[in-house]
């Protein structure tokens, strides 16, 4: 089920309603019995996997749990054989194909007999997420930071929470099992707030993802008819149509809990206002990196044991990053981009702080702010070419259109301008941008909204919504577009 | 939480509201065209297709003038001889679609007996694959049912034919006012009939009951009246010469009521090179003109009598 469906417009008061009037002891059932109804109607099968995964880390957990002033060795058994096991299904349905292909590719050149069947599974939606936040929680539990479930039901809801299942956040146990385990009780400003979340990550995937997706799909998927400046475009345009898809999932998901009475970590911060890599990633897909950094890169040796170790740590773990997205070297590499980016950061730091003070730069002044936004935005645009094209082999073509064949008056003259959901989209994209930037400049949106009287916050609302109407019916008939993170 | 309820609640009236207004308007003459283009709905009303298409041909044959015989058919059959409606003052010539399938010849037919008692012969022009007949979903409801309700022709249909039309479309969307609603709104017309064309139909090559019925409802009619009926085939694109469709349906044609009604008709039918068909089914480009047409129309129908009465000239 998707959140832009018209069944999910049904599924959600329901769930939201029978979870308010059941007594609080059986909730999580409910809710449990709503996550999986949620995933079943995308592919039955595969709930049998997720439910594979939450037996095998729930076992673990409590084994660790038993073990953990008995056998330091029996835990790191059952720690290593729950990972490795729960890598193996990630690995089997997400990478086999990927592995096997590259394994012919590689027989043919060194020119060695390789025989081996086409693999042709479909990706569980959602199975990097879960399977992440199932390891991260049986990495907790081995150190100590959270006791094991002892209820395999709560677990299994930690595991499966609908809002959140199929595209994130990755969210912890310290976070979400603790709120599993809390009663809550119905809470007028929550139900409110999560409506009004639901509602802006409905207008970013609607009226900004959707339709920048529509000029995208057209210039990448046809992009030798296209020069260098047309690519570039449209790679720009592809930075905001995920921001907004992967955004306004996220913001659903986070409102949709927060109606139910729990709160999700945040998954973004006004992410295209940073002003450096490192302060890009704290403010993109924020679950994820935190998982990497603390289950990733930590462990790695992190920061610790000289320059060149933590280089190699940050491109490691960057280059997961990639792999975790997406079974291809395309996502490798702008995985490695952004750990080439990070590494090259921490290298020129002094060469840089010197020019600045040479340069006698207010680093304060607003101009020096959005020199910095500039430069991380058009690095992180860059990176983005090789996360949509459809391959490596696309991706090097389009790099070489962008060098060789940048001829700026095709942007004008190819019609891009003039497909009709252009001004929509643009507007859509400038709102978003002046939202995040009065974020960023600590003015809330909703809180401003909510000092004005009722009448002018409905006419906010239903203006809003009205366009969403509009946006939808624009695009009705045409098949709904997925999030672009299901397929992680 | 009651509070709370209480306040989506009337939000959502008032929302509803305001979207059933805004409906309203998309209906009105004034409204209608800018709120279509607002949701790129335009297509859906501004070209002459469904309703609009169908309605004249029912409105043409209901009126009372000279014509002596009436041709009707398909959309090919309405390509071939539609141009020579000028040359003849005594055939009136309403080859409409092959949509508004064998019911909506039905219809057409017995208007035009009721206002022209002096109808001598009925020449109904179709091709074979009008003759597995049923309403497709998309288009039997914008050629067919909206037309029929729109001018009140739908209760000339047996009984059992609107039950069928209520299965498929959905019996309120046979109301008049509804099929109003959704004829003058491209915002209507497009959810519902995106909403349609998500349902499952499979059509198969056989001879259809409901064109069967029709075609010797006709027949009925004219031997009531005295009326001579000739059901003659339209051209073919020689691609589907030996198609396994055609030889099914030839299968199926022998062993219908229409071969002792028609033996001919599968004969009858003339094969041209598929270049001369732009979609397969009508002619386009050189040899879509009338010139074309009407060397065609002697060669497909110079032995079937029609020529006797046509004048292409």
């Amino acid at each position: 089920m998707n959140f832009n469906s018209q069944a999910f417009l049904l599924f959600f008061p329901i769930v939201v309603l029978v979870h308010y009037i059941i007594p609080q002891k059986v909730r999580y059932i409910w809710l449990l019995f709503a996550s999986y109804y949620f995933y079943m109607s995308w592919n039955p099968k595969y709930a049998f996997l997720m439910a594979i995964v939450t037996i095998t880390t729930w076992l673990a957990g409590n084994l660790l749990e038993k073990y953990r002033s008995r056998s330091e060795l029996n835990r790191k058994i059952i720690i290593a054989a729950c990972i490795v096991f729960n890598l193996c299904i990630l690995g089997v349905f997400k990478y086999l194909g990927f592995v096997i292909e590259n394994m012919r590719k590689a027989a043919y050149v060194l020119q060695l007999a390789f025989s081996a069947p086409t693999v042709d599974i479909i990706l569980p939606v959602g199975i990097s997420f879960y399977t992440f936040q199932a390891i991260g929680y049986v990495i907790d539990v081995y150190r100590g930071d959270v006791k094991a479930e002892r209820n395999v039901l709560k677990y299994g809801l930690f595991i499966s929470f609908f809002p959140q299942l199929v595209a994130g956040p990755i969210e912890r146990s310290k976070n979400l099992l603790k709120q599993i385990n809390e009663e809550n009780d119905f809470d007028y400003q929550n139900a409110r707030n999560g409506l009004l979340l639901m509602m802006w990550g409905f207008f970013e995937k609607i009226a900004v993802a959707d339709k920048a997706a529509v000029i995208v799909d057209s210039i990448y998927s046809n992009y030798m008819d296209y020069s260098g400046s047309v690519i570039m475009l449209a790679t720009v345009l592809f930075a905001f149509q995920i921001y907004c898809d992967f955004g306004g999932y996220s913001h659903i998901a986070i409102g949709a809990a927060k109606v139910l009475g729990i709160h999700l970590s945040d998954n973004f911060r006004q992410p295209y206002y940073a002003v450096s890599i490192k302060d890009f990633w704290k403010r993109w897909h924020i679950s994820l990196s935190n998982w990497l950094r603390d289950y990733l890169y930590i462990p790695l040796g992190g920061n610790r044991g000289g320059k060149l170790l933590k280089n190699r740590n940050l491109l490691i773990t960057f280059m997961i990053s990639g792999l975790w997205h997406g079974a291809g070297w395309n996502y490798i590499v702008w995985g490695g981009l952004h750990g080439f980016y990070s590494v090259m950061s921490g290298m020129t730091q002094a060469i840089r702080k010197k020019c600045v003070q040479i340069l006698r730069i207010n680093t304060k002044c607003f101009s020096w702010r959005l020199f910095q936004r500039s430069i991380t935005f058009a690095l992180v645009t860059f990176a983005w070419m090789f996360f949509r094209a459809s391959g490596m082999r696309d991706a090097v073509d389009m790099l070489g259109l962008v060098i060789f064949r940048f001829d700026f008056s095709h942007l004008f003259r190819q019609n891009v301008f003039l497909l009709s959901s252009n001004r929509q989209l643009t507007a859509g994209i400038l709102l978003i941008m002046m939202v995040d930037g009065m974020n960023v400049r600590g003015y809330r949106v909703r809180e401003l909204l909510d000092k004005q009287n009722i009448i002018f916050r409905w006419l906010c609302y239903i203006a809003l919504l009205l366009y969403l109407l509009i946006c939808v019916l624009q695009n009705y008939g045409a098949p709904a577009s997925r999030f672009i993170y299901f397929q992680f | 939480m009651k509070k709370f309820v209480i306040k989506v609640c009337v939000f959502i009236i008032v929302f509803l509201s305001i979207v059933i207004g805004l409906d309203y308007l998309s209906m009105t003459e004034q409204y209608r065209m800018p709120l279509a283009k607002l949701t790129n709905s335009e297509d859906y009303i501004s070209v002459n297709v469904g309703p609009d298409e169908i309605k004249p041909y029912i409105k043409k044959a209901g009126e009372t003038n000279e014509y002596t015989q009436l041709i009707i058919g398909d959309s090919v059959c309405r390509q071939m001889f539609d141009g020579l409606q000028q040359y003849n003052s005594e055939i009136c010539i309403l080859g409409s679609n092959g949509s508004v399938t064998m019911t909506g010849q039905y219809i057409l037919a017995k208007l035009f007996i009721e206002s022209h008692p002096e109808t001598t012969d009925i020449w109904l022009i179709v091709l074979p694959t009008a003759l597995k007949g049923g309403f497709g979903l998309r288009y039997g409801y914008q050629y067919a049912v909206m037309p029929f309700v729109e001018t009140d022709t739908l209760q000339y249909l047996e009984q059992d034919t609107i039950d069928e039309m209520a299965d498929i479309y959905g019996r309120f969307f046979l109301r008049k006012d509804v099929v109003y609603a959704i004829d003058r709104s491209g915002i209507n017309r497009k959810i519902y009939l995106n909403a349609l064309s998500k349902k499952e139909q499979v059509q198969g090559a056989e001879v259809g009951e409901m064109s069967v019925l029709y075609i010797c409802k006709i027949m009925e009619l004219c031997e009531e009246n005295d009326i001579r009926l000739h059901m003659l085939p339209g051209p073919v694109s020689d691609a589907n010469e030996d198609s396994e469709y055609m030889c099914e349906l030839a299968k199926e044609y022998s062993i219908s009521p229409l071969m002792e009604m028609f033996p001919e008709y599968l004969n009858q039918i003339k094969y041209y090179p598929a270049e001369q068909f732009g979609d397969g089914l009508h002619f386009s480009g050189d040899y879509a003109n009338q010139q074309q047409y009407n060397k065609k129309i002697w060669e497909i129908y110079g032995e079937s009598g029609l020529m006797e009465f046509l004048r292409t000239e």
